[in-house]
């Protein structure tokens, strides 16, 4: 069966006709055309597919699109103002947190969870926040750093 | 010995060229990629978790519109396959090879307009597969199994 979906995807209202049983990953990816949330392990150990909902880290190839109706969900799409990075894909792009990039939507989004709730974490937060995120390329250590470099950043002003 | 010369680029920072591609969602990857006219596979898996597969009825399924090619266990020289995690990972038995959960039967090649609209009912190719098996064998020690 089918219904409509309605939710603030991006900061813009939308109304979408899906299944009733689609993934909200499948939804972003193939529905919306927002092919920045990527699909790494296709059940919930990666955190390639870490999508904001109401500004809470979510995995999205466990979440049924449905569950979003009504609510605000940000992809890695919706980072950054005006053609400039925000603090967090600074910090991926800078310190090199990045190698393949394949993780680095689904780090980059749970780290702008963490921060916008918490500007200021501790390294014990930080790995905490991050630990449904894994990286096959660099080893964390870059990473870590990028996040750290987006938390100056914002005590800068610049937004996550 | 000569002296070194010094380095211009060795230990100096460069910025990652695709940096702010990654970062921002727009580095396209294979599976991003979406092309008019490509073609889209489909896995019908067994429903069974282990039986002999006697036979696989492809000639209704062939019919239906849209699917292009269907590949059983047959065309295949031999049995090959990898642990099936995601929905994407299904590996071909041969036809006379007992299966195990996940193991396919026939890969279906579908324009991709079908899966592009998988949210819209449709007449599922897979569903007019025919699939004989036997006797279910149930061997219990993996040696035995022959996967």
């Amino acid at each position: 069966m089918a219904r409509l979906l309605e939710c603030r995807l991006n900061g813009r209202d939308r109304a979408d006709a899906v299944a009733d049983n689609i993934l909200l990953l499948d939804y972003l990816r193939e529905k919306t055309g927002l092919t920045g949330t990527k699909t790494g392990c296709d059940g919930g150990e990666c955190g390639a597919c870490t999508v904001l909902v109401d500004d809470k880290p979510m995995l999205s190839c466990l979440t049924l699109a449905a569950t979003v109706a009504g609510k605000r969900v940000d992809t890695i799409e919706s980072l950054g103002e005006d053609g400039q990075l925000s603090a967090v894909q600074r910090g991926f792009h800078e310190k090199l947190g990045s190698q393949c990039g394949y993780c680095t939507p689904g780090f980059i989004m749970a780290s702008a969870g963490l921060l916008r709730r918490n500007p200021d974490p501790s390294d014990a937060e930080i790995l905490e926040a991050l630990g449904g995120n894994i990286c096959r390329c660099t080893g964390y250590v870059k990473i870590i750093e990028a996040v750290k470099f987006a938390i100056a950043l914002g005590k800068q002003g610049v937004r996550p | 010995m000569n002296k070194p010369l010094p380095a211009r680029n060795i230990g100096s920072y460069v910025p990652m060229i695709d940096g702010p591609e990654k970062v921002s969602g727009r580095a396209r990857y294979t599976a991003d990629i979406v092309q008019p006219g490509q073609l889209a596979g489909r896995i019908y898996r067994s429903p069974y978790s282990h039986a002999e597969i006697i036979g696989v009825d492809v000639s209704e399924a062939l019919n239906v519109p849209g699917v292009i090619s269907i590949v059983t266990g047959d065309d295949c020289d031999r049995g090959f396959g990898v642990l099936p995690i995601a929905r994407t990972e299904y590996p071909l038995a041969r036809g006379d090879v007992g299966t195990e959960q996940g193991f396919a039967e026939a890969r279906i090649t579908v324009e991709h307009g079908e899966l592009a609209e998988r949210d819209t009912p449709r007449p599922e190719p897979a569903h007019s597969l025919r699939l004989d098996i036997g006797e279910d064998v149930g061997e219990t020690e993996h040696a035995d199994a022959g996967c």
